[in-house]
């Protein structure tokens, strides 16, 4: 090792003791922070609002934030877009986490299968992987809503059908690599189950990684629903997704820019939640690590 | 040469990526629930002309002699008839391409010359207000959805400050830059958050590594390791990056498009949905795959010119 | 790493370099920019005031007048070609077009046509032959207008100028029929020769010519130096078509276009106040409905019918559809035209639509679906309200959006529920509205409805051959009655033609049925 990394190392270690545990995890704790306010200001919206998201009110199209009674306006049919975000936040955390939970199991399951399994079923799962990572993703789902017929159900098919293989092709990746460690081959020379090896022993070693690219995943996840709403092809109308509330908007740009822009913003502080855990996790990981 | 054969080995392991990709598109057009000859026909089904469209798209034999059709229909060109030009599947994708392709190669250029010098000064800078700034950029850009970012950009510029029109193609190569401009802005801020922070970490990587410190002891001045080996360094990984989130990138135009009402590839995917136009949402799917494992290709063939050590795994 | 840690000068250095990579970064995005902006101009090498640019919101179908379907292209062809006939600017009368007389004998049954010396903009005379040939053409024509003429024996060509046309019966809207777009003179041997090739550029007799055209995109129209009447005052026409509303807005806001077709009702006031725009709300023939399928079977069942027509806020469209601008709909035929019944539109009584669901067959209400056009702002907007209404009542609308033709397909062909349709009159008499929404075997099954009623059918063809207009007055006051209590498709409301034009445009001006090619005539453009 070379005397100037030997210096740096011996000033951070300084600097991390000094600043301690807190410091390392202020990534992660403004992130859950985010998220869980999001969470639970979607779930108690009942409380938050007096207004239903689909109740029009044709007295009071299009009034602007900050208006009496609507702290964020209305839309074009009087309803009242607090509740509209409030509410439709409950279909894109649903998208967040039913989308990525269930990729995350399935491809896990299959990456980890794979990858301990290894020869030509391993060759035949990563084939397929490939194959698929050929494909704009995006381009993908859309096919395949559109075969299906445009819903939030085949929406949700379209992303599990797709989006398995990021989380397959990581844990494969860990998994060929931890079978030959020591303590894996001394668990199977004691007689152990192959699923007992597999949960117990390698998996362990993945699930760090795995859900840092979950969090990733899971802004994506939330993009793509509201991209497809947007494009109409998941939620419709008059469903308070944010996407398609941001599609509804464009009409009413030129007179009403709080349409499109507030949704938008809700979108961006759910994705940055999510991004701050991710990136919060892998700090407390590296610095474990 | 090396890098002759390095090509000849991807050229090779393309073949049965291609053919997976014609797998996978054949089987989109089975999800489809119900009789496809219904939803084709739609207000003009007859019994004697589904029996027709079965016959046409092979639907009456078994599951292997279909896609060898498929297969060979291909080979010649033939991506099916769409249903609502009344003209090939095949010769409405390419009216449509150039405009794509513009704007994907408009989007990369944007993306490049705004990420690598912000990559690079971050790592050089790590820490300081430039890294900081960058750090929450990226983490808010990468949140943003680039829809929203459209529109966001087209009230400002378009709408505000008129700078720029609001959407379409124009005609001269000069106009397509015009109106291309905030669309590809938006697809390049979007991706840049990414190329960002990936070069950030490979130059920070870069630096710290043993070649700049033996150089340095060496007596060599700070810039030209910069030039030689940083620089070098942030390039390949930049090419590796794009390589990697091509298809994030291609996949950005359809929804750009959409925004900014650009006449390209990837409206047409998202209109031949709303008009259940099944041959040609096929074909641009087996086009856009063409396209990601082209590129892909291309890039691999760059990385390995610029970093000889990839073309000898 | 302090071993490294960089001289001033070597910092300064880097500083610079990242402040000149910056630099020509900016100015190259700049330059681009702002090269393009200068030098980009939409409006091609014609100089601005010999050239009238209108922006549509739709696509061209066709150029051929016997398939057209779609409004904005049926408004073009009417630049193109000529027919015996034309409605005049107000829609109300009838004036020459090609013919430049008319004789009717055999108590109504035989119509003789004289025809003027006029040429195709190729340079060919137009001939009786073609006439008759084009007439023929666009009435033989499957799923066309045909059905309109089906008085009709005949139509020949006695010789070059002039045209017989023997009817099997009187046919009150005869000439009304045969000003309509369908019927325009198109040469038989070109069309004959190339087929549907031919519509790709297409010669006629009308005003103006097609230079080029992209269906998507654009066409270009110059004047036709063969045409018989007055030059224009224009040389040019070019009509882009821009789907997006806010595009188009914006393309007048910024003088690149001199004209926009349906520019947002949540607009209109505020292009009014831009300095230099105004908004235009012509008076139209449009009627805006809900087709209601009866192959399902709630919509057979009168009380359910009724008691949507009760549910529904027509009030409520108005406002928050189309701005104010509107008015709710009673009768099915078009505003105030020609034997209008003046019937007061259903008033919006939950009390009154809950009492008849009741009635009806399915007190629980029920499961259907609304097939609406995607783009169409008010559209969707009044499916957002009808569905929202209708929650009350317990009858679940799922709401389904597909691009222009294919929705229109799904709401024919008896496979539909609830559709969202609108009509515009192509002639100036009723009898093309009444044949379509009444007559069961008048082209469209009822509008889409497969409903039919002995009494209002038997009505029509009566009313169709009635020469006498206090008898044909009264017959179709009362189809119209028959229609509101029996309410087989649900009336929502009269709107007018939006457009938006730049002051600098002297003499627009569309007509109740949508045409604005006898404005084009008058049309001068002053430098902007």
């Amino acid at each position: 090792m070379n005397p100037g990394a030997l210096l740096l190392e011996h000033f951070e270690t300084r600097a991390r003791r000094r600043h301690g545990r807190v410091r390392r995890h202020a990534t992660l704790i403004v992130g859950c922070s985010v998220l869980g306010l999001v969470i639970v200001a979607c779930v108690a919206a009942p409380l938050l609002t007096a207004y239903n998201p689909e109740t029009l009110d044709p007295l009071r199209p299009l009034a602007p934030p900050f208006s009496p009674g609507h702290i964020l306006g209305t839309d074009q049919f009087g309803r009242d877009i607090w509740s509209r975000i409030l509410y439709g936040g409950r279909i894109d955390l649903l998208i967040a986490f039913g989308a990525t939970g269930v990729t995350l199991v399935a491809g896990t399951a299959i990456g980890l299968f794979s990858g301990y399994v290894g020869g030509w079923i391993d060759s035949v799962i990563m084939r397929v992987v490939d194959l698929f990572f050929a494909f704009p993703f995006f381009v993908l789902v859309i096919a395949i809503v559109a075969m299906l017929g445009p819903s939030i159900f085949n929406m949700f098919v379209a992303i599990w059908l797709t989006s398995w293989i990021s989380y397959a092709r990581i844990t494969r990746g860990h998994a060929v690599v931890t079978k030959n460690r020591e303590y894996v081959l001394a668990a199977k020379a004691l007689g152990y189950r192959h699923s007992r090896v597999m949960l117990r022993h390698v998996l362990p070693n993945v699930v760090s990684f795995v859900l840092i690219f979950a969090m990733v995943d899971a802004v994506g996840n939330v993009l793509l629903g509201a991209a497809l709403g947007f494009l109409g092809l998941g939620a419709k109308p008059p469903s308070p997704e944010w996407g398609a509330m941001i599609s509804d908007g464009q009409a009413y740009i030129l007179s009403a820019w709080w349409l499109s822009t507030l949704p938008g913003i809700a979108i961006v502080i759910v994705g940055v939640g999510f991004s701050l855990i991710g990136d919060g996790l892998a700090d407390v990981l590296r610095a474990d690590g | 040469m090396a890098r002759f054969s390095f090509i000849g080995r991807r050229l090779l392991q393309l073949i049965p990526v291609l053919f997976g990709i014609t797998v996978i598109t054949f089987f989109l057009l089975r999800l489809i629930p119900g009789d496809p000859a219904l939803q084709i026909l739609g207000q003009h089904y007859t019994a004697a002309g589904a029996v027709e469209v079965r016959h046409s798209l092979g639907l009456d034999r078994p599951l292997w002699q279909q896609y060898l059709l498929f297969l060979q229909r291909l080979f010649q060109g033939d991506l099916g008839d769409s249903i609502t030009f009344k003209q090939s599947a095949g010769s409405v994708i390419a009216e449509r391409l150039p405009p794509t392709l513009f704007l994907v190669a408009y989007a990369a250029t944007l993306a490049m010359l705004v990420s690598i010098p912000a990559g690079v000064i971050s790592a050089l800078r790590r820490g300081g207000i430039f890294d900081q700034g960058a750090r929450i950029t990226t983490l808010v850009g990468f949140a943003m959805p680039p829809f929203w970012l459209g529109i966001i950009l087209i009230l400002i510029f378009s709408v505000h400050l008129q700078l720029f029109p609001v959407n379409g193609y124009g005609k001269t190569f000069v106009q397509h830059l015009d109106h291309l401009f905030l669309p590809a802005a938006t697809i390049a801020l979007g991706f840049s958050t990414i190329v960002i922070r990936t070069l950030r970490s490979s130059t920070l990587a870069a630096l710290a590594s043993d070649y700049v410190d033996t150089a340095r002891v060496k007596g060599i001045s700070r810039f030209s390791v910069l030039r030689r080996h940083v620089l070098r360094n942030a390039i390949v990984s930049v090419v590796v990056v794009f390589g990697i989130n091509l298809a994030f990138l291609i996949s950005g135009t359809v929804i750009v498009e959409n925004v900014f009402g650009i006449p390209g590839v990837g409206t047409l995917l998202v209109d031949s949905v709303s008009t259940r136009d099944y041959p040609v949402v096929q074909g641009v799917t087996l086009i856009f795959a063409f396209l990601v494992v082209t590129i892909n290709l291309v890039t691999d063939v760059v990385h390995a010119s610029l970093d000889p050590r990839v073309a000898l795994e | 790493m302090w071993l490294d840690r960089p001289t001033r000068g070597a910092r300064s250095r880097r500083a610079a370099k990242a402040v000149v990579i910056a630099a020509i970064t900016a100015l190259v995005v700049v330059g681009v920019a702002a090269a393009a902006a200068l030098r980009g101009d939409t409006r091609g090498s014609a100089s601005a005031s010999d050239t009238f640019v209108l922006a549509n919101a739709v696509k061209i179908d066709t150029l051929d007048p016997a398939q057209n379907s779609v409004n904005e292209s049926i408004w073009l062809t009417q630049n193109l070609y000529s027919r015996l006939v034309q409605p005049n600017a107000t829609g109300t009368a009838l004036l020459p077009d090609l013919a430049t007389s008319w004789k009717i004998t055999n108590r109504g049954k035989t119509y003789t046509f004289k025809l003027r010396n006029a040429k195709f903009s190729d340079g060919t005379p137009v001939t009786a032959q073609d006439a008759a040939f084009s007439i023929l053409r666009s009435k033989n024509l499957k799923g066309g207008w045909g059905f309109l003429l089906d008085a009709v024996k005949s139509v020949t060509a006695p010789d070059a100028h002039t045209v017989a046309i023997q009817l099997t019966r009187p046919h009150a809207p005869l000439l009304a029929d045969l000003a309509m777009y369908a019927y325009a003179i198109v040469p038989q041997k070109a069309v004959k020769a190339q087929g549907d090739a031919f519509f790709n550029k297409p010669v006629g007799s009308g005003p103006f010519m097609v230079t080029s055209l992209k269906k998507d995109q654009e066409l270009d129209l110059a004047v036709n130096p063969n045409w018989y009447g007055k030059k224009p005052k224009i040389k040019n026409v070019q009509v882009q078509i821009v789907p997006n509303d806010n595009s188009r807005v914006l393309l007048l806001q910024s003088k690149k276009v001199d004209a926009i077709e349906n520019p947002p009702g949540n607009l209109i006031d505020q292009i009014g106040k831009f300095p230099g725009l105004q908004s235009d709300l012509f008076p139209s023939t449009r009627v805006d409905f809900i087709q209601l399928d009866q192959h399902f079977a709630p919509y057979k069942d009168l009380n359910v019918r009724k008691a949507l027509n009760y549910a529904i806020d027509r009030n409520a469209i108005v406002k928050l559809a189309y701005s104010g601008h509107a008015t709710p709909g009673s009768s099915y035929m078009p505003y105030k035209m020609l034997y209008w019944n003046a019937l007061k539109p259903y008033p919006y009584d939950l009390g009154k639509a809950k009492a008849f669901l009741k009635k009806s067959k399915y007190p629980n209400g029920f499961k259907t679906f609304l097939i609406e056009v995607s783009n169409d702002v008010a559209g969707n907007a009044t499916a957002i309200v009808i569905k929202s209404e209708l929650k009350k009542l317990n009858i679940d609308v799922d709401i389904k959006t597909y691009e222009l033709l294919t929705a229109y397909a799904k709401e024919d062909g008896g496979h539909s529920q609830m559709g969202q349709r609108y009509w515009t009159n192509d002639i100036i008499d009723p009898d093309e509205v009444t044949t379509f929404a009444v007559d069961p075997k008048g082209g469209a099954n009822a509008f889409n409805t497969y409903w039919s009623n002995a009494k209002a059918t038997d009505l029509v063809h009566k009313a169709r051959a009635e020469l006498n207009p206090v008898k044909r007055g009264a017959m179709y006051k009362q189809i119209q009655r028959i229609v509101y209590d029996e309410s087989p498709f649900l009336v929502l409301d009269y709107s007018p033609y939006r457009y938006a034009h730049g002051k600098w445009l002297h003499g627009f001006h569309v007509n109740p049925l949508g045409a604005y090619n006898l404005s084009l005539l008058d049309l001068t453009v002053d430098d902007h």
